[in-house]
């Protein structure tokens, strides 16, 4: 049996808000996975980009292309033992004044292997905020370490 | 309340010469000190792209603000430092992000020996 890591992977995309401020969506999923850390890294990103498509569908009625998702990861680390719960963080930053604000967003546990469909409208907790946005192409230089 | 940090992460965009690591080494215990934080251990990789990664786990642990103020002043990347502390506002726990390839190799340069 292969050794479980923790896996933190960080998708995003950016644009502009309608008043022309620079804002990004951002999602961090963090699981505790075994594998080779190149699979898993490929599967994880599989399974979430729809997850996040959906996610942006639903909140902001947006379609983004896979293309204009960022995808990061941090260094793994060993965990304890291996889980197929996958928990996700998300924010909306805007960039206004002189500085980034962060909106926490409610969080989601997903279960991993669930398959995620971008018109799907039942994943997020109940609470949610609906908000319009607008998404442009930003400046591709925010996730690029 | 958000967890403790034990590493700091810096992005350093520019590739330099060893002996210039060494006196950022140097540079890094006397900053910690500083703030009454002792390093013990630098690891560092190459970034994907541009420069270095340093990993600089630290004892004790220090709040995230702290850790995000003590980055900054290790010369981590303005941008990152940014968005760090929006999101430790926004109270995520992982805050400090810092994406390395599959591949990245880490060599531990520093060591206490205390």
């Amino acid at each position: 049996m292969s050794v479980a890591r923790v896996y933190r992977m960080t998708l995003a995309t950016r644009g502009y808000s309608p008043s022309q401020n620079a804002w990004s969506f951002e999602a961090h999923y963090t699981a505790a996975l075994p594998g080779d850390i190149g699979d898993v890294r490929v599967d994880l990103a599989d399974f979430g980009i729809p997850h996040f498509r959906g996610a942006i569908m639903r909140r902001y009625g947006l379609r983004i292309p896979e293309g204009k998702i960022r995808v990061g990861w941090e260094r793994e680390e060993p965990a304890l033992a291996s889980s197929p719960d996958v928990h996700v963080e998300f924010r909306e930053m805007t960039y206004r004044g002189k500085q980034t604000y962060a909106r926490r967003l409610p969080p989601q546990a997903l279960r991993y292997g669930a398959e995620y469909d971008l018109e799907a409208d039942n994943e997020e907790s109940e609470g949610d905020e609906d908000e319009e946005d607008e998404y442009e192409d930003g400046v591709d230089e925010e996730y690029e370490d | 309340m958000l967890d403790e940090e034990r590493t700091l992460k810096i992005d350093k965009d520019c590739f330099v010469d060893p002996d210039w690591i060494q006196d950022y080494v140097r540079m890094t215990i006397a900053t910690c000190r500083l703030k009454r934080v002792r390093v013990v251990r630098i690891c560092m990789s190459r970034s994907r792209r541009k420069g270095f990664h340093f990993y600089i786990d630290i004892a004790p642990p220090v709040e995230a603000e702290l850790g995000n103020r003590l980055q900054w002043l290790l010369g981590d990347d303005c941008r990152r430092v940014d968005r760090n502390r929006a999101r430790i506002r926004s109270g995520l726990d992982e805050w400090n992000k810092l994406f390395e390839t599959a591949r990245s190799r880490f060599r531990t340069i520093y060591r206490s020996r205390r």
